[in-house]
């Protein structure tokens, strides 16, 4: 079933978080840190860890590597507006000059550092003797302590924990990166117009995720330990206790920030106000103004949208699969085998990451996927405003007064689909052969692949593998047939890699990762009648299916098959159904357009309903072919009172990863790879439909 | 290709069937007007039924075979547009002014139907509005399934778009 929470709204929490910076003279007492030994702290964490934090470069704050504390931007103060960031310097003896971290978010955040905007993925060789190697790249640890993380920093940690490392699949390298990360907060002096952590609940208390948290006074820094390893660290710097007066100070000033901060997301309901409103008008008016150059999302400390860049020597014998951050507002994210993309429009990219990041985060990941750092009002360089995009698309109520919300960090809803164990989705790739081709029609051949793997040979009818060849992009491929032996592809030629891939020749070999997705639910049609209906290539997804439902053909009270082919040559399978016919399974085909030589039907798929109509509630219908084609067939069926719930499909996205961490197959809160890409009507409700979704 | 009829004879009551065609809805009276209009029909395999932009001289109903609706296109021979099957009415030109054929019909097999006889049954429906009420919406929702299949083909759904990132 669909990740599906029983509700998506932030639960309700009075107040700013508890105080924790309870003055006292225990053990946990905070520690006062004198501004004199600062170098002590970075050179107690350098003798293990690089060191990173924020330094001024090219006129902006940016988290980059350190040795000396000298190198932090004291004095220096920020302005963020919409479409704006500058940075001041305190002139010498105003308040603040002797201050390192009373500024701002650096706008690199701590996510090029856990989550690196390029990496080494897999490398891929061919050798001599034809043979292929696939292995994934293993990410060399570097242990590395952050100093100056803000809460919102943490918050969007704890967000990209939950998408990278929350299972079922697990990104090897992120985990890598996080595993050994050592955190010293800050809690934040001052606000700038565009922070809205208060809005999100967020900050600007730091309550959960660092290591040490620090509030810079005048003099020093009030400090104190949030982990077993920061407690270790402040207590080998044998420090005093922090006076009370000083705690009054550090407590005080972030309540400051917090009061200075106006509430500007009405996040109560956020969600369901925001899905509430696909068709707002706004959207066409933001998309105007929106430059699609994707800064939104490479400032986004939570935006986790990869793809994967394949390169090659010039033979082809070495390449390398890199992933790279992508973003979903440029034109290719959404693009598909064939070149058409499902989000043609720039609205409807503005739309996917607005209500992705507001909205159906909290569907996939059980939490907001907006930390309301503000990075991406600043940098945006004409200025957009997610506060007031939200304000118009999902205003709240007239009654409803916008309130600070409740600081949820660390607090989220349960996911329905996390009942698979974190880290159960393999991400290795295995070396098949290719045994046979066949070549089906002049753009479409079958590979017969053979394997000893117990987990491909697990493989059931609607699922997937990516298949990885040297030299090219990694495309996911529908199973065609599940053999004791092996699996059949049945590939078209649709771009470089299927191209190529629909040419190989026996002996060749394949990486093969999956199998993947969600497979078609047989057990639905036990004791009813079955209807497959396929259109072109989508026969291939469901020939596993029809093998399965023919070897226990007494479980159905009748079968039928309906296939869609372009013309006569471009039928698939064609000696097998013939042989299904003669063997006396009802099988209907036409073509869409056929020369005089042709005697069969000719007219669109939905035609072959009149003569043997898939009629009535007793009804389950395995459909899959082009989505439009699809669409018609399910209105069809549902005119035929075949019930919604029993009409499954298997729909068409960009795969990049297989596993839902890469972000391009979503569907409103669906990865379509992951949840799907089998669906029923009814589980896809709406979104079926819905137009650049 | 010459129109050529294997036999045209008055439909005799046994030989009309409703039931299962796109008349199915037609009510008792209805039926009872109309069904004196029918005679039955067949072809060989190859004869051309109705002839594009020549007057339709009836509204036919499949009963055996099938039928192929096709265009004549210069240099390019003929082109398929849909096939018929049983049950499908053919012909719908007949009460749609000009009264002319909007395609070749040609039958692909060998082809038993009826056929309504277009100016008597123009006549009936002027004289009767409730066959006329009853009829249309059966005729025009023909017309309508062929126009969504042509946009349908069209489209080319399962034709290649392009060249894609795989």
């Amino acid at each position: 079933m669909l990740p599906s929470p029983a509700g998506t709204t932030v639960p309700s929490l009075p107040g700013p978080p508890p105080d924790r910076w309870r003055a006292g003279t225990g053990e946990d007492s905070p520690r006062f840190l004198p501004l004199a030994r600062l170098d002590v702290l970075i050179a107690e964490l350098r003798r293990e860890r690089r060191v990173v934090g924020p330094v001024v470069e090219d006129g902006a704050l940016r988290m980059a590597e350190i040795e000396r504390a000298a190198e932090l931007p004291f004095g220096w103060t920020v302005s963020a507006e919409p479409g704006s960031v500058r940075l001041t310097r305190r002139e010498s003896g105003a308040p603040g000059a002797e201050r390192a971290f009373d500024n701002a978010t650096a706008w690199s955040g701590i996510k090029p550092w856990t989550f690196p905007p390029r990496v080494d993925a897999l490398s891929l060789e061919r050798r001599d003797d034809g043979s292929v190697a696939v292995r994934v790249e293993a990410p060399t640890p570097i242990p590395t302590a952050v100093i100056g993380a803000r809460a919102c920093d943490l918050a969007a940690l704890a967000a990209q924990d939950r998408v990278l490392t929350g299972g079922p699949a697990i990104d090897p390298d992120y985990a890598t990166r996080r595993s050994d990360l050592f955190i010293v907060a800050v809690e934040c002096a001052f606000a700038t117009s565009v922070c809205f952590c208060t809005s999100m609940g967020t900050g600007p208390e730091v309550s959960s995720g660092a290591d040490i948290v620090l509030s810079e006074i005048d003099g020093g820094f009030v400090a104190r330990a949030d982990s077993l390893a920061g407690r270790r660290l402040l207590e080998s710097l044998a420090l005093a206790r922090a006076a009370p007066a000083q705690v009054r100070r550090a407590t005080g000033q972030v309540a400051a920030t917090r009061a200075s901060m106006p509430s500007s997301v009405q996040a109560d309901g956020l969600p369901e106000r925001l899905l509430a409103n696909l068709d707002h008008p706004r959207w066409e008016a933001i998309a105007e103004r929106c430059l699609a150059c994707a800064n939104c999302t490479m400032v986004c400390p939570t935006c986790f949208c990869t793809g994967i860049e394949v390169g090659s020597d010039l033979d082809g014998r070495e390449s390398k699969a890199t992933r790279t951050w992508d973003s979903c507002f440029t034109a290719g994210y959404a693009q598909v085998a064939g070149g058409g993309s499902f989000r043609p429009r720039q609205r409807d990219r503005y739309r996917q990451w607005l209500t992705h990041k507001f909205g159906t985060w909290w569907d996939q990941f059980g939490t907001s996927g907006c930390v309301g750092c503000g990075r991406c009002i600043a940098w945006c360089p004409v200025g957009i405003d997610v506060r007031e995009e939200l304000s118009i698309i999902a205003a709240p109520p007239a009654s409803e007064q916008l309130v600070a919300a409740p600081t949820v960090v660390g607090q989220s809803l349960p996911i329905l689909s996390r009942s698979i164990r974190a880290g159960s989705v393999r991400m290795d790739y295995v070396t098949v052969r290719v045994a046979e081709v066949r070549q089906e029609t002049a753009d479409t051949s079958t590979l017969v692949l053979t394997t000893n793997d117990a987990a491909l040979l697990s493989a059931r009818p609607g699922q997937f593998v990516m298949v990885a060849m040297p030299a090219f992009a990694i495309p996911p491929i529908s199973i065609s047939r599940i053999r004791p032996d092996g699996l059949e592809l049945t590939i078209r030629a649709a771009g470089p890699a299927t191209s190529t891939l629909a040419r190989l020749g026996p002996g060749a070999e394949l990486g093969l990762r999956g199998p993947l997705g969600r497979a078609w639910p047989i057990e639905d049609a036990f004791e009813r009648d079955v209807a497959i209906i396929a259109g072109g290539i989508g026969l291939a997804p469901l020939r596993g299916l029809l093998d399965q439902v023919l070897a226990q053909a007494d479980r159905f009270r009748s079968i039928r098959v309906y296939l869609g082919a372009r013309t006569p040559r471009d039928r698939l399978f064609v000696s097998e159904i013939e042989e299904l016919t003669a063997r006396g399974v009802d099988v209907r085909l036409t073509v869409d357009r056929a020369g005089p030589e042709w005697l069969g039907r000719v007219g669109i798929i939905t035609e072959l309903f009149r003569g043997a109509k898939p009629t009535g509630a007793n009804v389950t219908a395995f459909v899959c072919g082009p989505e439009r084609m699809m669409t018609a067939v399910v209105d069809r069926l549902t005119d035929l009172a075949v019930p919604r719930e029993h009409i499954w499909l298997t729909l068409e996205r960009r795969m990049e990863c297989g596993v839902g961490l890469c972000g391009h197959c979503q569907l409103g809160k669906r990865f379509v790879c992951k949840d799907g890409p089998v669906f029923s009507v009814s589980e896809l409700g709406e979104d079926l439909r819905r137009e650049g979704l | 290709m010459e129109r050529k009829e294997l036999a045209t004879a008055a439909a005799t009551a046994d030989e009309i069937r409703w039931v299962g065609t796109d008349l199915e809805p037609l009510g008792e009276r209805e039926r009872s007007l109309l069904a004196p209009l029918a005679a039955t029909i067949e072809y060989e395999p190859g004869v051309l039924i109705l002839h594009e932009g020549r007057p339709t001289p009836f509204l036919g109903i499949l009963a055996a075979g099938r039928i192929a609706l096709r265009l004549q296109v210069p240099a390019r021979g003929p082109y398929v547009v849909v096939t018929l099957e049983p049950g499908d009415i053919f012909g719908w030109s007949a009460l749609v002014p000009p009264h002319r054929a909007t395609s070749d019909a040609v039958a692909l097999t060998p082809v038993h139907a009826l056929a309504l006889d277009a100016e008597r049954l123009r006549d009936v429906l002027r004289d009767d509005h409730e066959v006329a009420a009853q009829l249309l919406p059966i005729v025009l929702r023909c017309v309508s399934e062929r126009l969504t299949s042509s946009w349908h083909q069209l489209l080319d759904l399962f034709g290649t778009r392009g060249v894609g990132p795989w």
